[in-house]
C-alpha cells in the first residue's frame, strides 16, 4: 500500500531542515526517498530557536537519533529546569520558570488552594526550581518517595553545535544532500511543481518541506499569506566559559526588551531581543525579525516547518517545542498519495492549536498593567490577548483553577508556576481548605519545603555532575 | 465572601444521590447542610444501569468499599459493550475497557496491525485485547498494579440496579447528616431583583429556602426549565430516538461481564445482566414504529420471563442550554439526554458533580463560575453526542428508513473529519477532555466495517517478520491470560462481592412465557 516511490524534499540548510531530514531519515525509513536541498542556509534567524527545551525533548532529541550522551558528548550542551526571570515587569521578584511534574494533592484538594489560603510563594515547593538557582543538577530518581522524583528537565543548547549533530547524522543516512542553490519554484495549480537547482537541474517530489525560514521560499511561491504580529531586533553573542554555569538561563527584563543568558558546557550565549526604535538595537552584529504566523503552515503538497510557518520570541522552550510539534504533526501525516486534502486539514488544525496555545502562554508574560512605555512593552501589551488566554487568567485569578485546552505544549504546571512567578493571587480558594486542620496543614507544608531544601543541599552542582558524567560515559566508550 | 450554608437537591434518583453524596462527602464539617426533596409517588427512570470505568473513582473517593457496593447493588463487573448487527446484521464486535495491543516506539499498534491486516497476515484487532477476549469467554478479575501487563491494560466498570444505587448512597448521605425530606414541589419563589430561586414550595405548603439548588428532577427540569425556563438544545436531527420500552427479566445462562447492544429497524436493543435480574429496553425513533410493535420487539426477545409490566419512557436528545442558570445546576436527565448506548448517563451525572465541586460558588454567585461550569459541560456532552452518532452512521444497514434517514444525514464537521481521517489512513483526530478517547472510536469504527485505506507509512520500517513474532507474543500471553481469569460468577464469589438475594423469579402467570 506504501508507495515506495514517495519523494521528499525539504529545503533549507539550517536546523529545521536537518532535524526534518533526520527525522524522516530514522522514522521512515526505506519507505521514502530524502532530498534535502542544504545550500541555502535558513540564515540569522536559527539563533530565534533560543538555548533552551522542555522535557519532552529527551524522547524527541531520542527519536531523531540523538540520545542524551551524544547530545552531551557531541553537542556541549548542558541539563536544563527552565528559565529564571528577573526584573519581570509586574512581577513582585525575579522567579524561576521551573519545569516540574503535577504538584501534590493534599487532603483531597490541589495544592494551588492551600497557597492561595496561606499567602504563600510556590517555588520553595519545587525542587526543580531550588537545585537550579543553587546550581545543582542530577537526574531525578525513580523512587517516587525521593522529592528529586519530581523534578523534570530540558537542555541548555547552542542551535549551531545541534544543527551540526544533525549534519553529521544525515551524512550517515539515507538522505540525498545536494549543495546546489534554487534558482526557481515552478508552481501549478496551488501545488509545487518543481524546484529549478542553480545548475539548470529539475527536483521534483510529492511533498515539499520549506525549512528556508523567514525567506518562506515555497510557501511563499504558492501565496500563503505570513500574518505580522511584531517587529523585533535580536543580537546574539557568545563568551567562552571556563566552567559550565548552573542548569537555567536567565532572563533578564530592561528598559527596552529583554537578555538572555545561557550557560553551556564551555561558552555563556547571550541573546538579546529589543524594539528596532529602541537606541540600544543599533550596536552591534543585530537584525530583526517578525513573530507571527503563516495563515496555513501546509498548502498544497508543501509543508512550512520552523521559522518558515511561524516566529515566537525565545522567552521561554516555546520555539523547540514548537519545532518539535512541528516535526511530530508532519510524520504523524506523510500523505499516502497525492490526494492529500486529509492530511494538510488536520496539521492546519493542529497547528493553528499549537501556535495558538505557546502564544498564550508566553503572551500571559505581559498580561499586567505594569510594563514600562518604551516601544518593546507596548508592542508586546498591544498584541490581543485572546478568548482562550483571558479565560485562563479570569478563571485563576477568580478561584485558582486552571482551565486546559486539548494537547496544549505546556502543562498546568508551568501555568501554575508562571501565574504565580507573575505575582497573580486567586480572590477565592477552595472551601475544603477550611476543613483541613491547621496544624496537620502546616506540618505538610513544611515538611515539603523541608524536604525540598534536604535534598538540594545534597545534590551537586551542575559541571560536576557534568564532569563525572562524561568521564563515565567516555569509560563506557572504551571499556 | 458569605459562604453558601444550606443547598436543596431536588429529586431523589441517581442523580440526586449521587449530588448529594459527593457533596456531603467533600464539605463535610463544614457548615453547609444539605437537604434532599424527593417523592415517593414520583418514579425515578433508572435507564442508567450499565457504568463506564470513571465510576469507579467517584466511589473510591467517596470511600465506599467495592464489596459491599456490589452486593448491595447486585452489581455484575463490566468489561465493555459489545454491539451487535450495527455495521450490517449478523456482524458482532465489543467495545472493550482498555487498549489493544502495546504501542511500539511512537507508533499507535493499530497501525502496525493495519499493516499485517493487508496482507492478511493476522487475526481481528480484537484478539489483541485481554478485556474483550475475556468479556467473550464470561470470566473476570480486577487488573493487577502494572498496566504494561496483559491482563492488567484494562479498565472496568460496572452494571447494577441504579435504584438500589440510589438507596446505597441514601443511607450512606444520611450517616454523612443530609437531610431527606418528602414531599412533591408545586412552586418556587424568586427573587424578584437578582432573578434567584428564594425558596420551594412543596404540596402540603412547607417551604424550604437554600442558597443553591441542584435539580435533579429528571426530565421535567422543574426548576431549570419549568421554574427558569432556560430552554433546551434539541439533537433530535442528529439522534431521533424518542421513546424507550424497559423490563426486566430472569437472568439465564451464564453471567456475562459486559452490556449487550443489539442494533433494531427502527432503534436498538440493550441487555443488562445483574447478579439477580437481567435489564432489558428497547429505544426506537416512533416515526418508523409504533409502541406496541415496538414493546412486542422487546418482549419476544427476552431470554427469559418478565419479571414485570414493560415500562415505557419518553424523551428528547439534547441539552440543556445553561446548565447552571441562575443559583440552579442540573444534573442528570434535567440537564440533557442522551440514549444509553454508551452507558454515559451516570457518567454525565460524575461529571456534573465533580465540575460543580471544584467550581463550588459563595452565597452571591461569580458569573464566572457559572460560566466555566456551563463551557466545560456543554464539550462533555457535545463531545459524547459525536461519538453516539458514530454508530448510527458507521453502517452499512439500509434495511429500512431509520438506517437509510442516517445515511442521508450531513454529519457536523467534528465527526465528518473524524470519520475521513481514519478512512484514509486510520488515523485518530484525537482530543485530551472526553470520556471517549481513541481506543473507543478505533473499536467502533473497525468493528463496523470501516476499514482504512491506508496506514501510517511509519508502520512500514519495521520487517514483517519482526512484527510477526511481536504479535504471536501478544496473541499468546492474551490467550494464555484469560485462561487463568476466572469465570466472573466464580470470581464474585471469591471476592465477596455476590449478592446474597438468589436470582429473581417471575411468578405471576400472567407474565410467564410473554
Amino acid at each position: 500500500m506504501t508507495d515506495p516511490s514517495r519523494t521528499i524534499v525539504v529545503y533549507g540548510g539550517g536546523f529545521a531542515g536537518h532535524l526534518v531530514a533526520a527525522a524522516c531519515a530514522r522514522s521512515l525509513g526505506g519507505a521514502a526517498r530524502l532530498i534535502l536541498i542544504a545550500s541555502d542556509q535558513a540564515g540569522r534567524e536559527d539563533v530565534l530557536y533560543g538555548n533552551a527545551s522542555a522535557p519532552t525533548a529527551y524522547d524527541f532529541f531520542r527519536s531523531v537519533g540523538l540520545d542524551e550522551p551524544t547530545l552531551m558528548m557531541q553537542t556541549g550542551s548542558a541539563f536544563s529546569y527552565g528559565t529564571q526571570f528577573t526584573h519581570w515587569p509586574g512581577a513582585p521578584s525575579s522567579w524561576m520558570q521551573a519545569y516540574h511534574l503535577p504538584l501534590p494533592v493534599l487532603f483531597g484538594v490541589p495544592f494551588q488552594h492551600f497557597l492561595t489560603a496561606e499567602k504563600e510563594k510556590l517555588e520553595p515547593y519545587l525542587v526543580s526550581a531550588q537545585a537550579a538557582l543553587k546550581g545543582a543538577f542530577a537526574h531525578p530518581p525513580e523512587d517516587p518517595k525521593n522529592p528529586l522524583s519530581r523534578a523534570e528537565y530540558g537542555y541548555q543548547f547552542s542551535i549551531s553545535d545541534l544543527t551540526h549533530a544533525l549534519v553529521r547524522l544525515n551524512d550517515q543516512r539515507e538522505v540525498t544532500i545536494i549543495e546546489t542553490g534554487v534558482r526557481d519554484v515552478h508552481t501549478s495549480g496551488g501545488q509545487i511543481a518543481s524546484l529549478v537547482l542553480e545548475d539548470g537541474q529539475q527536483v521534483e517530489a510529492d511533498l515539499f518541506v520549506d525549512c528556508s525560514g523567514a525567506d518562506r521560499r515555497l510557501i511563499r511561491a504558492l501565496d500563503v499569506a505570513f500574518h505580522v504580529e511584531r517587529t523585533l531586533c535580536a543580537t546574539h553573542e557568545i563568551q567562552s566559559a571556563g566552567q559550565l554555569g548552573p542548569p537555567r538561563r536567565t532572563i533578564a527584563a530592561t528598559q527596552h526588551g529583554w537578555s538572555a543568558s545561557t550557560p553551556l558546557q564551555t561558552s555563556v550565549e547571550t541573546l538579546t531581543i529589543t524594539h528596532p526604535d529602541s537606541a540600544s538595537a543599533e550596536r552591534g552584529a543585530s537584525h530583526t525579525f517578525e513573530t507571527g504566523t503563516l495563515e496555513r503552515a501546509w498548502a498544497g503538497n508543501c509543508v512550512a516547518v520552523g521559522h518558515a510557518a511561524w516566529g515566537i520570541e525565545p522567552l521561554t522552550a516555546a520555539p523547540m517545542i514548537l519545532v518539535q510539534r512541528d516535526v511530530e504533526r508532519l510524520l504523524d501525516l506523510i500523505p499516502l498519495s497525492r490526494d492529500n486534502t486529509v492530511e494538510a486539514r488536520e496539521y492546519n488544525r493542529r497547528f493553528e492549536d499549537d501556535l495558538a496555545h505557546a502564544n498564550a502562554f508566553q503572551r500571559a508574560l505581559f498580561a499586567t498593567d505594569a510594563l514600562p512605555s518604551t516601544p518593546y512593552w507596548q508592542a508586546a501589551a498591544a498584541v490581543p490577548p485572546g478568548e482562550k488566554l483571558e479565560r485562563k487568567l479570569a478563571q485563576f485569578r477568580s478561584r485558582g483553577i486552571f482551565v486546559r485546552f486539548d494537547l496544549e505544549p505546556f502543562n498546568e504546571e508551568d501555568w501554575a508556576i508562571l501565574h504565580n512567578g507573575m505575582g497573580l493571587m486567586p480572590e477565592r480558594y477552595d472551601r475544603q481548605v477550611d476543613g483541613v486542620e491547621a496544624e496537620a496543614l502546616g506540618r505538610q507544608l513544611t515538611g515539603i519545603k523541608q524536604a525540598v531544601a534536604q535534598i538540594v543541599s545534597k545534590m551537586p552542582p551542575h559541571h560536576v555532575y557534568m564532569s563525572n558524567m562524561k568521564r563515565y560515559l567516555e569509560k563506557q566508550k572504551h571499556g | 465572601m458569605t459562604k453558601i450554608s444550606k443547598i436543596c437537591i431536588l429529586g431523589g434518583g441517581t442523580a440526586g444521590w449521587m449530588t448529594a453524596a459527593a457533596l456531603s462527602n467533600k464539605f463535610k464539617g463544614l457548615g453547609l447542610s444539605i437537604e434532599l426533596v424527593e417523592s415517593d409517588q414520583i418514579g425515578t427512570i433508572g435507564v442508567g444501569e450499565a457504568t463506564l470505568p470513571h465510576i469507579r473513582f467517584f466511589n473510591q473517593a467517596l470511600g465506599i468499599d467495592e464489596r459491599e457496593f456490589m452486593k448491595s447493588t447486585h452489581a455484575t463487573f463490566k468489561l465493555g459493550i459489545e454491539f451487535c448487527d450495527w455495521g450490517q446484521l449478523g456482524d458482532h464486535y465489543v467495545h472493550p475497557f482498555g487498549d489493544y495491543g502495546f504501542p511500539v516506539e511512537e507508533l499507535d499498534f493499530h497501525q502496525l496491525w493495519l499493516r499485517l491486516k493487508s496482507g492478511n497476515k493476522v487475526p481481528r484487532l480484537d484478539e489483541y485485547s485481554y478485556p474483550i477476549v475475556s468479556a467473550e469467554s464470561g470470566r473476570f478479575q480486577l487488573p493487577g498494579p502494572d498496566t504494561n501487563q496483559i491482563g492488567s491494560n484494562f479498565g472496568y466498570a460496572y452494571q447494577f440496579d441504579s435504584s438500589l444505587y440510589a438507596k446505597f448512597l441514601r443511607t450512606y448521605c444520611e450517616r454523612n447528616g443530609v437531610i431527606r425530606t418528602e414531599g412533591k414541589v408545586t412552586s418556587a419563589v424568586r427573587d424578584p431583583g437578582s432573578g434567584d430561586i428564594r425558596a420551594i414550595t412543596l404540596e402540603d405548603g412547607r417551604e424550604i429556602e437554600a442558597d443553591l439548588y441542584v435539580d435533579c428532577s429528571g426530565f421535567r427540569g422543574v426548576l431549570i426549565e419549568q421554574t427558569l425556563e432556560t430552554g433546551y438544545d434539541d439533537w433530535s436531527q442528529w439522534l431521533p430516538c424518542n421513546r424507550a420500552i424497559a423490563v426486566p427479566s430472569e437472568a439465564r445462562g451464564q453471567l456475562l461481564p459486559y452490556t449487550r447492544a443489539t442494533a433494531r429497524t427502527a432503534g436498538w436493543q440493550w441487555r443488562i445482566p445483574l447478579q439477580h435480574r437481567t435489564g432489558n429496553g428497547h429505544v426506537y425513533w416512533n416515526e418508523f414504529i409504533s409502541d406496541d410493535e415496538a414493546t412486542a420487539q422487546l418482549m419476544s426477545t427476552l431470554e427469559g420471563p418478565a419479571l414485570a409490566e414493560p415500562k415505557q419512557l419518553f424523551f428528547k436528545t439534547g441539552r440543556r442550554r445553561k446548565f447552571w442558570n441562575q443559583n440552579v445546576i442540573c444534573v442528570g436527565l434535567s440537564g440533557g439526554f442522551l440514549e444509553p448506548l454508551e452507558s454515559t448517563s451516570i457518567h454525565l451525572i460524575q461529571e456534573g458533580v465533580t465540575a460543580l465541586i471544584e467550581l463550588f460558588p459563595d452565597a452571591e454567585i461569580n458569573p464566572l463560575d457559572r460560566d466555566e461550569y456551563n463551557a466545560r459541560m456543554a464539550l462533555n456532552f457535545e463531545r459524547v453526542r459525536d461519538f453516539l452518532l458514530l454508530h448510527y452512521v458507521a453502517t452499512q444497514r439500509d434495511d429500512s428508513e431509520m438506517w437509510r434517514y442516517f445515511r442521508n444525514m450531513e454529519l457536523p464537521d467534528s465527526l465528518n473529519e473524524k470519520i475521513e481521517a481514519w478512512i484514509t489512513r486510520g488515523y485518530l483526530l484525537k482530543y485530551e477532555f472526553g470520556v471517549f478517547l481513541p481506543p473507543s472510536w478505533i473499536a467502533v469504527m473497525l468493528g463496523q466495517n470501516l476499514m482504512p485505506k491506508g496506514y501510517d507509512p511509519r508502520a512500514d520500517r519495521y520487517s514483517e517478520s519482526q512484527l510477526l513474532t511481536e504479535f504471536a507474543r501478544i496473541q499468546r500471553e492474551t490467550v494464555g491470560a484469560v485462561d487463568k481469569t476466572p469465570d466472573q460468577e466464580r470470581f464474585l464469589a471469591q471476592y465477596g462481592a455476590k449478592t446474597d438475594t438468589a436470582r429473581l423469579v417471575a411468578d405471576r402467570a400472567d407474565l410467564r412465557g410473554q
